[in-house]
């Protein structure tokens, strides 16, 4: 036996002197360049592609394209093995590996096909049926087990060694498609010097000119559209996309696609991505996506060997691959007759032609005799016939008589739906057309216009005429050249005859959704329950909902519920289609952002140094910030952070802030601007001064706090927490561009010019003056608690010096320009090394912050007032700022929220655990007793017992009130005593010292 | 700053040159002025030009600059901006401020070779250069 039964010996646009060896299924086959997976395995005499979503029926090729439902596969191997790859849009490339899914433990044998007498079990609705009791039994037994047995393939289970690329494209006009419609479309819009994008799925353009027979401008099809190619290619602004689906429509015409780069190579080539994730933005689009053959709804219309009418024809003249040796081809109108011409052409069997109309013209009747096929017009199929693959179709002529004829092909044709998916994606509802018996779109998204048969023009010359006219029209849009005179002649009503939605009723199952395994009597089912309208149609029966989206199944399976309903089809309508057009891989979307290019990295200036103290970092946002310290011998985090803490405590530590956001405004009106946008008076701070700032939003919750330091008259910097620093800015930004303009203030970030650092503890004094130049007086005296000022350091750079303080000892924070941070960082620690300094880290700093009370993060979690917090005392009432009016409504002044406390165990040697719960003593541990909650933990080395903040209902008025702090996560429970805020030092006076 | 320094502020999206300063208006009333080969006394060099007309704030440290030319560059900045660069969209002298693999980035054309000056928060350094690293695989 031949390798290639059904390889037809001339014709076709596959390269015969290019052979490409390839497996399926562990099986070596051959095919050529220019082959698919499909038309290789086709000519190979494989008609057995794989096995159903719910029955394991056994399936074979339905088409030819990306809307392909049964022959999807496993492609390649090891990390790069992809599931669900529709066989008919995989390229062949030499040593090319697939296998078939859905099946066990073979292809030909599959034990689940007993499904199929199960199938009253599996029928619409059965998740919700058949699985419900017991309940316990759904996670561990029903689910896994309704999953391993409906698995479509099996997920690469190691990293994708291959890499990604997202880019963005810019036009004048998109052409959707690259049939006859779109290659019109691109010439007539690149001809005027537009700029100009087409892109179409296939590796080669030309649509269904390279399927059909068809003669333009007395070349054949195929010709015209590679000269048609051609010359586009050499248009200097116009840009082909091959192997590129575009599959989503977005607002403000940007359009997402995405082009299969290397997927027909064994391997990316090097440096070459996998996958290029395209978003174009364009100023107009032509929809030529073309449309897709409708199938025909019979008993055993699953059967392997039949297929769609187009898909033959496709095979035929395409891939020189004879889906079958005797054709019966049943059609709905012309269409089918096409394939009868191919198969008559070609001096293939047709044994049969169904046409469901009564009478046909003489032409038709003639090309049956050339073809030598019994024609039975006004006809049915009743049935098909064959194990695992087709061998006979069961037709019941226009009388109702049975005739049983032997074929293992069977061609269906029930007319042609348009593409119009994309056109839907912003919101657009498809519009039912008599005249082209389908839906085409209705409101087109702005921008688009649809040509060819994706606008219900099917043939060719209509095809061509209205790509011309959409493109010309979509490039004078833009200012290029002229739109053209109307010169697409209206649909002809012979075109389709009206389609048939199903053919009457047989034993057989008759499917509507091939992929998900969607019959007729699922969709009757669903209408008997009530589950009529289409969207609850969808759900319920899962009908188009399968990785195919439903583009082969939707329409009949729709028009089958109109009927039952006694709607017409308009008035049914369809569901929503969403994006993607076609499955998408997640590499795509993702591009370059993996792993440690996942999103970008922020280091402060001095990182290098905290890397050489062996810092261990944790983010903060995008950056990187010391976390602690580890000196060696140390046994574990808190054992560092003890250390680090009493350093500071006892002796002083350095802590790099230069994370905090840090804004710096000028102009006359910068005092007057900060008191709008501070809770608390800011325009009466001194030069030289600096004050805690506090900031709310507009509906009187707290945003951020900071401090707010003034070093000119007309020149303030401030501070945002790290977490906040956009947020921060944007909000003065809207406040000044919107709000008021009229204020004569600017302001930029100079987050990333300042390095910034904390000198804390009772000895940062010395190593201050140590840092600073011998001049600088930086005594209690000449630089009191909330000074600022500007120094010179002992190597004569510009640093400016804060006083203020987050640890709560005596602090101040030095700002160095950037460039210099390393350098700072580690003239501090060598000129702190004679009074012990230490480096802090996060840790450290937030245990010293617990300490003292102040709220952060967990307390400024966007749902505190400043009352909460206990800073209402900083609402100013002597001016008006954001927040000032909503901060007092009834419920935000409401005595019983949560407020800040501070809570320690009773018995002192308890851990406390963040994320507690405060329930009374003897109180049920249940939603309704809870009173609050534990937001930041530490153990506190100056107290030695662990301490904690809260935010507890009634709070202020609780403190030495005993509770229950209760964590059900950890399972566990700790007896707290409730107290003020601050549990060190309240007086202030380390802060002073 | 044209008396004293033959600088003519540009208009939004624009930039400008003299001598050795180059002036990006960022926003209206407002423009980053950068020194060749910054001695970091350009802050105190305009201050002493603006008077009391305008206010001056330090930048020299806050940025990196990265300058990339070639007949590739447009196609591999395709791949990071979310900017039309075609001659029809972009000639030299335009600046536009955008946001480009999470990293908020200012691009000027500086000529038509072209070459592009690509400006980026000093934070995003590493991940700044990483990103354009990945961009040049394209090309």
């Amino acid at each position: 036996m031949s390798a290639h039964p059904r390889r037809l010996p001339t014709g076709g646009l596959i390269d015969r002197a290019t052979k490409l060896s390839f497996s399926f299924d562990g099986a070596a086959y051959t095919g050529y360049a220019g082959d698919t997976l499909a038309s290789a395995l086709l000519a190979s005499g494989v008609s057995l592609f794989g096995r159903s979503f719910k029955y394991h029926r056994p399936r074979g090729l339905l088409s030819a394209g990306s809307e392909e439902p049964n022959a999807l596969v496993e492609l390649r191997e090891g990390a790069r093995r992809e599931p669900n790859t529709p066989a008919t849009m995989i390229e062949l490339y030499d040593g090319l590996t697939a296998v078939s899914q859905n099946r066990f433990p073979s292809l030909r044998f599959d034990l689940l096909a007993v499904n199929s007498l199960l199938s009253p079990l599996f029928s619409a609705g059965f998740y919700y049926k058949t699985f419900m009791w017991p309940a316990s039994f759904w996670e561990k037994l029903y689910e896994p087990m309704i999953r391993r047995a409906a698995g479509l393939g099996r997920a690469a289970k190691s990293a994708d060694p291959d890499h990604y690329e997202r880019a963005t494209l810019f036009c004048d006009v998109l052409v959707i498609g690259a049939g006859p419609a779109g290659l019109a479309a691109a010439l007539a819009a690149g001809r005027t010097g537009a700029r100009v994008v087409l892109c179409d799925e296939d590796p080669q353009p030309g649509g269904r000119l390279l399927s059909d027979n068809e003669i333009i401008d007395g070349v054949p099809g195929v010709r015209w559209a590679s000269q048609a190619v051609a010359e586009l290619d050499s248009l200097p602004e116009v840009r082909v996309l091959r192997r590129t689906t575009l599959f989503g429509i977005y607002d403000h015409g940007v359009y997402a696609a995405v082009e299969r780069v290397a997927d027909h190579k064994p391997v990316p080539d090097d440096r070459e991505p996998r996958h290029r994730l395209w978003r174009i933005v364009a100023r107009s689009s032509v929809l030529a996506t073309g449309a897709t053959e409708r199938p025909l709804v019979f008993g055993g219309n699953d059967r392997p060997g039949v297929m769609l009418a187009g898909a033959v024809r496709s095979y035929l003249n395409r891939f020189a691959a004879a889906p079958g040796g005797t054709a019966v081809v049943v059609t709905s109108g012309d269409s089918g007759w096409q394939t009868v011409a191919d198969f008559a052409r070609l001096g293939l069997p047709v044994a049969a032609v169904v046409d469901r109309r009564p009478v046909l013209p003489p032409a038709l009747i003639d090309l049956a005799q050339r073809a030598g096929a019994r024609v039975f017009a006004g006809g049915t199929v009743a049935g098909t016939g064959g194990g695992l693959a087709l061998n006979r179709v069961e037709i019941a002529d226009a009388q109702g008589r049975r005739h049983s004829i032997a074929a293992d092909l069977l061609a269906m044709a029930g007319g042609w739906n348009p593409a119009i998916q994309l056109a839907c994606h912003l919101g657009g509802k498809p519009a039912w057309s008599d005249s082209a018996a389908a839906f085409i779109a209705g409101t087109l998204p702005p921008g688009m216009r649809a040509a060819g048969a994706a606008g219900g023009l099917f043939r060719l010359a209509q095809a061509l005429a209205s790509g011309s006219e959409a493109g010309a029209e979509a490039a004078a849009d833009c200012g290029f050249g002229q739109a053209l005179h109307s010169v697409v002649t209206p649909e002809q009503a012979d075109a389709t005859a009206s389609p048939i939605w199903l053919m009457p009723a047989t034993r057989q199952k008759a499917f509507v959704d091939f992929q998900h395994d969607v019959a007729t009597t699922d969709v009757e089912l669903a209408h008997r329950e009530g589950y009529r309208s289409v969207e609850h149609l969808k759900r319920y029966t899962t009908l188009g909902m399968a990785t195919d989206q439903g583009r082969l199944a939707n329409v009949n399976g729709l028009a089958i519920m109109a009927t039952l309903t006694g709607q017409g089809i308009g008035e049914a309508g369809t569901t929503r289609y969403r994006p993607p057009y076609t499955p998408v891989s997640l590499g795509a979307l993702a591009g370059h952002h993996r792993g440690l290019d996942y999103r970008p990295t922020r280091l402060p200036p001095a990182h290098e140094v905290a890397e050489a103290r062996r810092a261990v970092f944790t983010e903060a946002g995008a950056w990187q910030r010391a976390q602690y310290f580890p000196a060696p011998g140390e046994s574990g985090w808190l054992q560092t952070v003890v250390r680090e803490v009493t350093a500071v405590r006892q002796g002083v530590g350095v802590c790099d802030v230069s994370t905090l956001g840090k804004i710096e405004l000028t102009g006359p009106d910068a005092a007057g601007f900060l008191d709008r946008i501070y809770a608390n008076m800011i325009s009466t701070l001194a030069v030289g001064r600096a004050r805690y700032g506090l900031m709310l939003r507009e509906d009187g919750f707290v945003m951020d706090d900071g401090t707010v330091a003034r070093l000119e008259s007309e020149r303030f910097v401030v501070t945002t927490t790290t977490a906040q620093a956009g947020g921060v800015l944007s909000h003065m930004e809207f406040c000044h561009q919107v709000l008021w303009p009229e204020l004569d203030v600017h302001f930029v970030s100079v987050s990333d010019q300042w390095a910034q650092f904390a000198l804390a503890g009772p000895r940062a004094r010395q190593v201050l003056q140590a840092v600073l130049d011998s001049g600088a007086d930086v005594s209690d005296a000449q630089f009191p608690f909330m000074a600022a000022g500007r120094f010179r350091s002992a190597g004569g750079a510009t640093v400016r010096v804060f006083r203020i303080s987050f640890s709560g000892s005596l602090a101040y924070e030095l700002a160095v320009p950037a460039r210099n941070g390393a350098v700072a960082m580690a003239a501090i620690l060598a000129a702190g090394t004679p009074f012990g300094i230490v480096p802090y880290g996060t840790e450290a700093m937030s245990v010293m912050r617990i300490e003292k009370g102040h709220p952060a993060g967990g307390e400024l979690n966007g749902q505190t007032t400043a009352a909460d917090l206990g800073l209402g005392r900083l609402l100013s009432t002597k001016k008006d700022f954001i927040g000032r009016v909503l901060a007092q409504r009834p419920a935000l002044r409401d005595a019983s929220r949560p407020a800040l406390v501070g809570l320690r165990p009773v018995d002192r040697s308890a851990r406390l655990s963040g994320g507690a719960h405060f329930i009374a003593p003897g109180a049920a541990m249940t939603a309704s007793e809870d009173q609050g909650w534990v937001s930041s933990v530490a153990f506190s080395p100056s107290l030695g017992h662990w301490i904690g903040l809260g935010l507890l209902g009634h709070g202020p008025s609780r403190h030495g009130e005993i509770l229950r702090a209760c964590d059900p996560v950890r399972g566990v429970e700790t007896l707290v005593e409730i107290t003020a805020p601050c549990h060190l030092d309240p007086e202030g006076v380390q802060l002073r010292g | 700053m044209q008396q004293q320094l033959g600088l003519e502020l540009p208009p939004p999206g624009r930039w400008t040159a003299s001598g050795d300063l180059v002036a990006i208006c960022t926003t209206p009333g407002q423009w980053l002025v950068m020194q060749d080969h910054n001695d970091f006394t350009l802050c105190d060099r305009l201050s002493a030009v603006v008077l009391e007309s305008a206010t001056v704030i330090e930048l020299s440290d806050s940025r990196v600059a990265i300058q990339m030319s070639g007949t590739g560059v447009r196609t591999a900045l395709g791949t990071f901006l979310p900017l039309d660069l075609h001659p029809r969209a972009m000639q030299p002298g335009a600046v536009a401020a955008t946001v480009a693999a999470h990293l908020p980035v200012l691009v000027r054309q500086i000529d038509d070779v072209p070459t592009y000056e690509l400006l980026c928060a000093r934070s995003f350094a590493g991940s700044f250069y990483r990103a354009l690293e990945l961009a040049g695989v394209a090309v």
